[in-house]
């Protein structure tokens, strides 16, 4: 056959497997959307946060986050196909051999991808860029851009990264068309599906892993302890989350099936073997929106806590208005200025002196503490507050001393409490404003993609429910029971990363009060829940649309 | 006791823009006593299937009207329309409709949990049911574990776990092989000659041999029944193989 058969083939193919793909297309553009807005802030050179920690840390989140979506859009890809691999009987039947039938799909690939670039970025650029401009406007935090500058480089990272996920499930989907029996085909992939068993090593491993990571984040002491085991934690509990998900869900179902009293009862029935079942398949994918639910709180409930006690923060590293430091390393001064021996305490005193007079000032309340180094070097720290000036004032005289001191060649460093409080309100505000911004993001594409999960789904269970009405299970019965279905799945995940969250909380705070003098612990709590609640919130819309959509589709 | 009684049943399906009638049950007359096993036999498109869903209230009647005992299906409202079916009626299907999700034991308790049933009490019925029909060593099974036959013996298991007053079969050996079909037909007459009632609806003469009367249906109306009197199986069907012929030819009106 000619090539553009299998084009056309593909097209018409992708257009009347529109129930699966639209949402599937949904999905992935969704993926690729937050990708490329993840990389296109952490790039953006207004942002300020180019070559920084910062945007470093965004870059890498954002390719975590790929990388969870990448195992979504594999795991919810496989309904698609599975759902699909009866046409692919069928062609087989009239005469269509398997490379055919593989060549049409790699065309489907190519439109799908083609199509969730297109709408991914496109959606990037402009829903980016009008949450963006919205988000800025309502919260009004002082962020040092205006928008969002749409980023080659992000674009490009972004079709390499996606297209690479998309390649991967192409893969998977051929390699299934190739392994399945001709007849295997026509009986839709039903074949072969394994009873579930309770996996007692899995989950014992993940009860110890888990307790390791808690275990960690409960008895680390210091922020030095936290920043050197923290990854490990992470580690283990990610490790642990998985294993408990795929081996802990199957066991408590079965314990909750010996359960006479429980199992057979009307609204617990045929939820709970249902789900023995489909947990087999979903671990992997709940744990995943459980790891990114609580990467999400711990990332905005830690911005907004850092903004919220910035004052706090400045404070602690800047005690009072100024502030110099006089290195006395081997003399002080420098190649410009003579250098001063003798007692440098004096002559540093001398100097300061000088410059108080010089600044026509006066520097209240002026004390000099000297930190000793090896080999005898000596730092003088001079403190001073000039409470009768303002803050502009203050940020004027500090520009002022700077370019007297310049001119000194003195081998010294200035610090100006006023200048301070603006960069810690720029980079905390930004700090909060990204933290908000993926925070929004990540969410949405977890909905969707959670929201995507259960429609195909649903068409996987039509056939179970259309039974169960056939023996007499009224729409109310069904309806109850896919609500508390729909339940367990949406909020296990949400239940777990609320308890991830809450272990967290100490080694946060740790950090928060130690490197960031923030000592109101009441505060933490407080974001902490609050953003808990908002979470929980858009969750339960989801939840309730999701429970609806599904519905329709079964019954 | 009347158990089942038809009346002047019509169904008339429209297109949706009200183009072409379709007259699938052109007013159907029959009544079933208790106890009975009747047949009813006719071609693909004869209105079998319509029906058997109006019987088990799953689809309504244009006009005419359906009693089950003393109940009158059109007035029970659709919020009690499952339940009452749950507990009335049995179903046996061609394609079995065991859920794979459960084992064979679930699946024949799936009626009883969901009108709230006690464990003790479901054990206490499947224990006699299991062993009449022969599966009280595979109730650990899965449905994809077992054979055809075995599946649709588990499947009249559910239907008869309810103690319902009637037994719809649609098409029950369809999709058996000769012996399970045999094995499954013998079960049948084995359960009926214990007092339960059958309905059953097929287009196979073998079958339809083994009840105690058969309504031949045709272009939506009962067209001729035959009763089987003392009659073996194999006399009965000659006797249906006969009139089946015979409808096939046009040459019969009406009994």
């Amino acid at each position: 056959m000619r090539k553009a058969v299998y084009a056309r083939l593909a097209l018409t193919s992708v257009r009347k497997n529109k129930q699966f793909y639209l949402p599937y297309l949904l999905a992935s553009s969704l993926c690729v959307m937050m990708f490329y807005v993840v990389l296109a802030i952490s790039a953006d050179p207004e942002f300020g946060f180019q070559g920084e920690v910062t945007g470093a840390i965004m870059t890498e989140a954002g390719y975590i986050a790929a990388v969870f979506s990448a195992f979504f859009l594999f795991y919810t890809s496989g309904f698609v196909n599975r759902s699909r691999q009866k046409e692919f009987g069928v062609y087989n039947i009239l005469g269509m051999e398997r490379r055919h039938i593989g060549r049409m799909l790699v065309y489907e690939t190519l439109y799908t991808s083609a199509a969730s670039f297109v709408l991914g970025i496109g959606g990037g650029i402009v829903l980016g860029e009008l949450l963006f401009l919205l988000l800025l406007r309502l919260t009004d935090l002082p962020v040092d851009t205006q928008y969002l500058t749409p980023s080659a480089y992000a674009a490009r990272e972004t079709v390499v990264v996606y297209g690479l996920i998309f390649l991967l499930i192409l893969a998977r989907n051929l390699w299934r068309l190739f392994r399945t029996s001709g007849t295997g085909l026509l009986q839709g992939g039903r074949m072969g599906e394994k009873k579930p068993r309770t996996k007692w090593f899995k989950l014992a491993a993940g009860l110890v892993s888990l307790g390791i990571g808690y275990g960690i984040a409960l008895m680390a002491e210091s922020t030095v302890a936290i920043f050197m085991w923290f990854l490990v934690a992470v580690v283990f509990v990610i490790i642990g989350t998985y294993l408990l998900f795929e081996a802990g869900s199957i066991a408590l179902l079965k314990a909750l099936r010996k359960n006479k009293n429980y199992y057979y009862h009307p609204r617990h029935f045929t939820g709970v073997s249902g789900m023995i079942w489909r947990m087999k398949q979903n671990a992997a994918g709940l744990a995943s929106i459980c790891i990114l639910s609580t990467a999400v709180l711990v990332t905005i409930s830690t911005t907004v806590c850092l903004y919220a006690g910035w004052e706090d923060t400045l404070n602690g590293s800047m005690p009072r208005h100024f502030a110099v430091d006089i290195y006395d390393y081997d003399g002080l001064g420098t190649e410009t200025a003579q250098p001063v021996t003798g007692d440098g305490g004096a002559a540093a005193d001398a100097f300061i002196a000088r410059m108080e007079q010089e600044s026509g000032v006066a520097f209240e309340g002026l004390t000099r503490t000297a930190e000793s180094r090896s080999h005898g070097r000596t730092i003088y720290v001079y403190r001073f507050d000039t409470p009768s000036l303002d803050n502009d004032q203050q940020l004027e005289l500090a520009g002022q001393l700077k370019a007297q001191l310049d001119g000194t060649g003195w081998n010294l460093r200035f610090h100006s409490k006023a200048e301070s409080r603006q960069d810690f309100l720029m980079l905390y505000g930004s700090l909060l404003f990204a933290g908000i911004f993926f925070g929004l993001i990540f969410l949405m594409a977890t909905a969707v993609i959670i929201y995507y999960k259960q429609v195909s789904e649903g068409y996987e269970d039509k056939e179970r429910f259309a039974i169960l009405q056939k023996v007499g299970m009224s729409r109310q019965e069904v309806r109850r029971t896919i609500n508390s279905q729909v339940l367990t799945v949406f909020f296990l995940p949400l239940v777990a990363a609320a308890v991830h969250l809450f272990m967290a909380l100490r080694p946060l705070y740790i950090v928060l009060s130690e490197s960031f003098n923030i000592q109101n612990f009441g505060l933490f709590a407080l974001v902490t829940g609050v953003t808990l609640l908002l979470f929980a919130a858009v969750y339960v819309v989801v939840y309730l649309l999701t429970a609806k959509v599904y519905y329709k589709i079964v019954a | 006791m009347r158990i089942l009684e038809v009346i002047e049943l019509r169904k008339v399906y429209t297109t949706r823009f009200g183009g072409n009638n379709v007259t699938a049950l052109d007013g159907v007359d029959f009544a079933v006593e208790e106890g009975e096993y009747v047949a009813i036999m006719g071609e693909s498109g004869s209105g079998k299937t319509t029906l058997l869903n109006l019987l088990a209230g799953l689809d309504k009647p244009t006009s005419g009207r359906i009693f089950l005992g003393d109940t009158q299906l059109s007035t029970i409202r659709d919020r009690q329309l499952a339940a009452w079916r749950r507990e009335h009626l049995g179903f046996v299907f061609q394609d079995f409709n065991l859920l794979d999700t459960f084992d064979l034991r679930d699946n024949i308790f799936l009626p009883l949990v969901l009108s709230g049933k006690s464990y003790n009490e479901m054990n206490a019925r499947l224990a006699p049911i299991a062993k009449q029909l022969g599966i009280a060593d595979l109730l650990d099974k899965y449905p994809y574990e077992v054979s055809g036959g075995q599946k649709q013996r588990a499947a009249v298991a559910r239907a008869l776990i309810t103690r319902p007053q009637l037994i719809l079969a649609d098409e029950p050996t369809g999709a058996l092989d000769s012996r399970s079909s045999d094995e499954l037909l013998e079960l049948f007459g084995q359960v009926n000659r214990e007092g339960q009632t059958i309905l059953m609806v097929t287009h196979s003469a073998k079958a339809a041999s083994h009840a105690g009367r058969v309504l031949f249906i045709k272009d939506g109306r009962v067209f001729h029944q035959l009763y089987r009197g003392d009659a073996p199986e194999s006399v009965f069907y000659g006797r249906i193989s006969e009139a089946l012929t015979l409808i096939a030819q046009g040459g019969m009106h009406h009994a």
